[in-house]
Parts: structure tokens; sequence; C-alpha cells
């Protein structure tokens, strides 16, 4: 699955009270991915609809595909779902380092879930290991200390 | 512990019959007049080879690659400072988002600091913690 590394927009700050009500949304919303992954989904598109012109769209949507990735991934779902998730996320611009937080996630899972998923998300890990000089010094030690903490 | 007191037996000189060393000393020509070894033997016998193994081990061991005593020690305060100072920047970048503002993990207890806790352990700023029913509680400062 190519990686695509791109300048991230960023996105409005909490602080926002439309930006604010929607994040607390979809937070009430994950609660059910757990325990029932289409009504999760169906609830994430309910989300997107109340809040539709209220937030800005390019962050909204970002984000709830996201939060399907990442939910995904965290709540051991299949390769299927996991995959479509992945590629509907990387579709949007994240920059290096919410790049490096998908690609450990990636490999967590594939780990845990799916080995044939693992040269995927090792080549993923390793464009996130290739561009660590060029971070700051902040930033490569949070990424390197992010890496060192997966384990199979 | 039992293989130390064993090769003390051994090499006590006595009581010590049928063990290795005791069966090579016994048995075989062994070394020669003015020689120590076998291998010291051939070596005054004109063997090159011989001696090149000969000065091969009695050639001085490298210095132990292990680090000086505390050193160690050093470097793990040095990396646990290390964390803790990215673990406040990232705290910081957290307050500034106004995650000041956001529920923790536990009452009581904001967001920031609840992904501080998380970061000091484990030594990175996490994407988000998880709440006691399985909620991702996103840590600001991405």
């Amino acid at each position: 699955m190519p990686g695509k590394i791109r300048n991230a927009f960023e996105d409005p700050p909490y602080k926002d009270p439309s930006w604010h009500a929607f994040i607390m949304d979809v937070q009430e919303t994950t609660g059910l991915a757990p325990r029932d992954w289409p009504r999760f989904r169906a609830g994430l598109k309910r989300v997107e609809r109340r809040h539709t012109s209220r937030v800005p769209s390019n962050s909204m949507k970002r984000y709830l595909a996201e939060t399907a990735f990442f939910c995904a991934a965290h709540w051991k779902q299949t390769p299927r779902v996991v995959r479509g998730a992945l590629r509907d996320y990387l579709k949007h611009p994240l920059g290096k380092r919410m790049y490096a937080y998908t690609a450990a996630e990636y490999w967590q899972w594939a780990a845990k879930v799916s080995p044939e998923d693992l040269p995927a998300a090792e080549a993923m890990v390793a464009e996130v290991r290739a561009y660590l000089p060029s971070l700051d010094d902040h930033e490569r030690w949070n990424t390197q200390g992010l890496l060192a903490s997966l384990k199979r | 512990m039992r293989w130390a007191v064993v090769l003390m037996l051994c090499f006590g000189a006595v009581g010590c019959a049928g063990s290795p060393r005791h069966f090579r000393q016994s048995v075989g020509p062994g070394p020669g007049p003015g020689c120590v070894g076998t291998v010291d033997c051939a070596c005054k016998n004109g063997s090159a080879a011989a001696c090149e193994q000969l000065e091969t081990v009695s050639r001085p061991r490298p210095p132990n690659p292990l680090p000086p005593p505390g050193a160690t020690e050093e470097a793990r305060k040095k990396e646990s400072e290390r964390v803790r100072e990215t673990c406040i920047d990232d705290y910081v970048r957290c307050v500034d988002a106004g995650g000041e503002h956001l529920e923790g993990r536990v009452n009581g207890e904001s967001r920031c600091d609840s992904c501080r806790a998380y970061c000091m352990a484990h030594g990175f700023w996490p994407l988000a913690i998880y709440s006691w029913n399985g909620k991702p509680l996103e840590c600001p400062g991405k």
C-alpha cells in the first residue's frame, strides 16, 4: 500500500466551539466500535451529516477517516475492513507525524491479526525510518520512541 | 556455581581421576624435554604453523568491551531526562491546543495530564489514550 506523505493542513483548534462539538460527537460514537462495527460506521456517517457546513469539510473528512482507521486497527477488525479504512485515510494529506502513527498502528495490527499485511506495514515503517533524519530533534525522539514500542 | 566447585576439585591435583584433563595428561606422548607443551615443542622443532598458533594463544586479549562502572546508569538517567523533556514539550503543545479543557482518563485529570502520564511511561506522545469504556481520547498536539 503506497504511503503518501504530504504537507498536512491544520485542523481548527479545540477551542473552536463547532470543532469541539464535532470531536465530542465522534468520541461518543467510537464507543460503538468494539461492540458493533456496522453501527459505528453508520454512526460516523450521521456525525458527518450533522456537522457538515459547521466545520471545515477537509478537516472533518480527514478526522472521520482517521477515526475509522485507528478504531479498526485497535479493535482488530478484519483485513478487508482495516485495508479499506487505511486506503481511505491515506487519501488525505497526513504529514510526517501522523504518517508515523498510522504506520505504527498498521504494523501492530498486521503483526497480531494479519501477517500477510506485514510486508506492506514494514514498508510504511521503513518510510518513516527513512525520513527520521529530516525531523527536528523533538519529532525524531518522539518517532523513535514510537517505533521502539512496536512489538509482535 | 556448581561448575566452579567441580573445577576447583579437579585443579586440586588429586581426587579427580577420570576427568577429561586427567585422562589427556595420562595417555599419549606429552611434552618433550625443554618444552612446556606439544605446540611449544613443535614450534621449537621448526613448525611455523605451531609457532603462529602459539603466538595467537599468547596474544593479549582486547580490553573488556563493557562500559566503565556507572556509565549504564548515566545513560539510563540521560534517556529518562530526554523522555521527560520531550513529554513536557508535547504537554505544552497539548495545553496550547486546548487539551486542558478535555476530560482525561480519570475524574479530575485533564486530557493533557493523562497523555503526559502515558508519554512518561512509554517514551512517546500517544495519538490517543483509551477510556475505561474503550473510547479513544485524542491527545492534542499532533
